[in-house]
């Protein structure tokens, strides 16, 4: 986008739409010429500028006969490859599907039209949503906009990145495993894990149908509260209901798994992070947080099973065409027994019932870090298999995944930078459905600290 | 247990590439691992609701 559009976050731009004082056809150009100049990343597989140009003017002509359609009316998005629109191709990162057109839509995209965005065109992602890096081994390597040698992080790494740079004001990702969160997270923009079964799932390429859900990312909770407003169909207002302050929530520091090998810099920050979230009100308590390194493996029983069970037919007939971490991960679950299987997935309503029953008991939200580390240079967390992948996997998305295993709830919003310059994230965790909870601390965290004013310096 | 190249090649018709067996075999005992530990911690009638409709449960908690 040009300086000035670029600057606005999805809901100024929107509101900027719906007051007539820009156009849609302007801000649907200045994207696609932002998508085109940042080529470099990687972060855009599929543009569609004339449809996108056509539906911006339609969009025009729509406001000036009659006001505007919805809440995004004339806002330029752009969403991550796996979500399906009838008659168009969803590559899902992949060879296998890089031809596939869709003959039904997604209800999420179509609530997106009903409320008058724009898809300007699809998101780079790892290989079948597989993989926490930005690396796919047939697209190339998604690049991180604060720094292009940096891990855009995954799998929605185009959708990180293309927010982060500032092509467009929001896009769809999906979480499974800490998939909208981590790239939310390293390219320093705000990523909500939805409860899971919030959203609908049909039109929407499957991972793990235990653990998937789709997320939005956006410039500000604010505007990922509008974004989820919509895509929950318009039964509730998250935006309308931000509150203004935190007087009243307590928010829970847990002790433990969440708070071991942190890397100084992350620790500084989070330490920082829950300071000013007690200067807004907030009261701020240590929260004992059960076992979560168990929930993280359980969480492997859980996807890697269903994950495999989608493959096998592909992993028979065209092994060759996937890329090989990518195969090595489904390998593994093809052999995992289904008794472990099932038994991760029986012992999760325990598990939760023991989160809710302990922490939760304690606080409205639990605050961690997103990631134990600063964010990786990509030629350090190159690994096609074994314990490496293992280890690099596993270590990115060690305090995502408990969240996924049990269901809840996460936004992630910038929490501040390191010396490199490079963003960190703030993890915050609800109860299930308290989505409201998590933006209004977000949105408030946001105004106190400023950090999404500052642009990637790849940003126009 | 079956042996992981026989698990692969002959119950799921896959063809096998070099080092998937020990892949396999370190997951399987890595998994096992984590199962036991988990049926521990559950204890012998398993935690609340294990036994009993555990799914509902979970179901019930995230939609409340």
């Amino acid at each position: 986008m040009s300086d000035a559009l670029a600057d606005l976050d999805l809901v100024a731009l929107a509101d900027a739409i719906a007051a007539g004082d820009v156009t849609a056809e302007a801000a649907t150009s200045s994207a696609l010429e932002a998508a085109t100049r940042h080529s470099a990343l990687n972060a855009v597989v599929r543009l569609d500028p004339e449809g996108a140009l056509e539906a911006a003017r339609a969009a025009d002509r729509r406001r000036a006969a009659s006001g505007v359609s919805g809440p995004l009316h004339g806002v330029p998005l752009a969403h991550k490859d796996m979500f399906y629109r009838a008659g168009r191709v969803t590559g899902c990162g992949s060879i296998i599907r890089r031809d596939f057109v869709a003959t039904t839509t997604s209800s999420l995209l179509e609530r997106l039209d009903v409320a008058g965005a724009i898809e300007i065109g699809q998101l780079h992602m790892a290989e079948f949503a597989m993989g926490p890096t930005g690396h796919n081994a047939h697209l190339g390597r998604c690049g991180n906009p604060w720094n292009p040698a940096a891990i855009s992080g995954g799998s929605s790494s185009g959708s990180g990145a293309a927010v982060g740079a500032r092509i467009v004001a929001g896009a769809l990702g999906s979480d499974t495993g800490g998939s909208v969160r981590l790239p939310a997270a390293l390219c320093g923009v705000v990523g909500l894990k939805p409860t899971h079964g919030l959203l609908p799932q049909d039109g929407m390429m499957p991972l793990s149908e235990s653990l998937d859900t789709a997320g939005p990312l956006a410039r500000s909770s604010r505007s990922v509260a509008r974004l989820l407003g919509v895509l929950t169909g318009g039964a509730c207002d998250y935006e309308a209901a931000l509150a203004q302050d935190l007087r009243g929530i307590t928010i829970g520091r847990p002790t433990g798994y969440f708070a071991e090998d942190l890397d100084p810099p992350v620790a500084t920050a989070f330490d920082d992070a829950l300071r000013c979230l007690a200067d807004l009100g907030a009261r701020v308590v240590d929260v004992a947080f059960p076992d979560g390194e168990q929930y993280a493996e359980m969480a492997a029983l859980v996807w890697a099973p269903e994950a495999a069970a989608q493959h096998l037919s592909w992993l028979r007939d065209r092994p060759g065409d996937y890329g090989p971490q990518v195969r090595n991960r489904l390998l593994h679950g093809l052999a995992i027994p289904a008794v472990h299987h099932v038994l991760a997935r029986r012992l999760r309503g325990s598990h939760l019932a023991a989160v809710l029953a302990g922490p939760f008991s304690l606080c409205d939200v639990i605050a961690t870090p997103a990631m134990r580390t600063v964010t990786p240079i990509a030629s350090a967390v190159e690994a096609d298999s074994g314990p490496a992948m293992d280890r690099v996997v596993g270590g990115l998305s060690a305090l995502t995944r408990p969240v996924s295993y049990l269901g809840l709830p996460a936004l992630v919003t910038p929490m501040g930078h390191d010396a490199r310059g490079l963003p960190m994230g703030l993890q915050l965790i609800a109860r299930p459905q308290d989505e409201q909870s998590l933006l209004t601390i977000g949105a408030c965290f946001e105004a106190a600290t400023r950090h999404l004013d500052r642009r990637p310096p790849s940003a126009p | 247990m079956t042996e992981p190249k026989t698990w692969l090649v002959e119950a799921l018709g896959i063809t096998a590439l070099p080092g998937d067996e020990e892949r396999l075999r370190l997951h399987w005992q890595a998994d096992q691992a984590l199962v036991t530990r988990a049926l521990e911690a559950a204890g012998s009638d398993g935690a609340p609701s294990f036994f009993d409709r555990p799914q509902r449960l979970f179901d019930g908690l995230v939609r409340r």
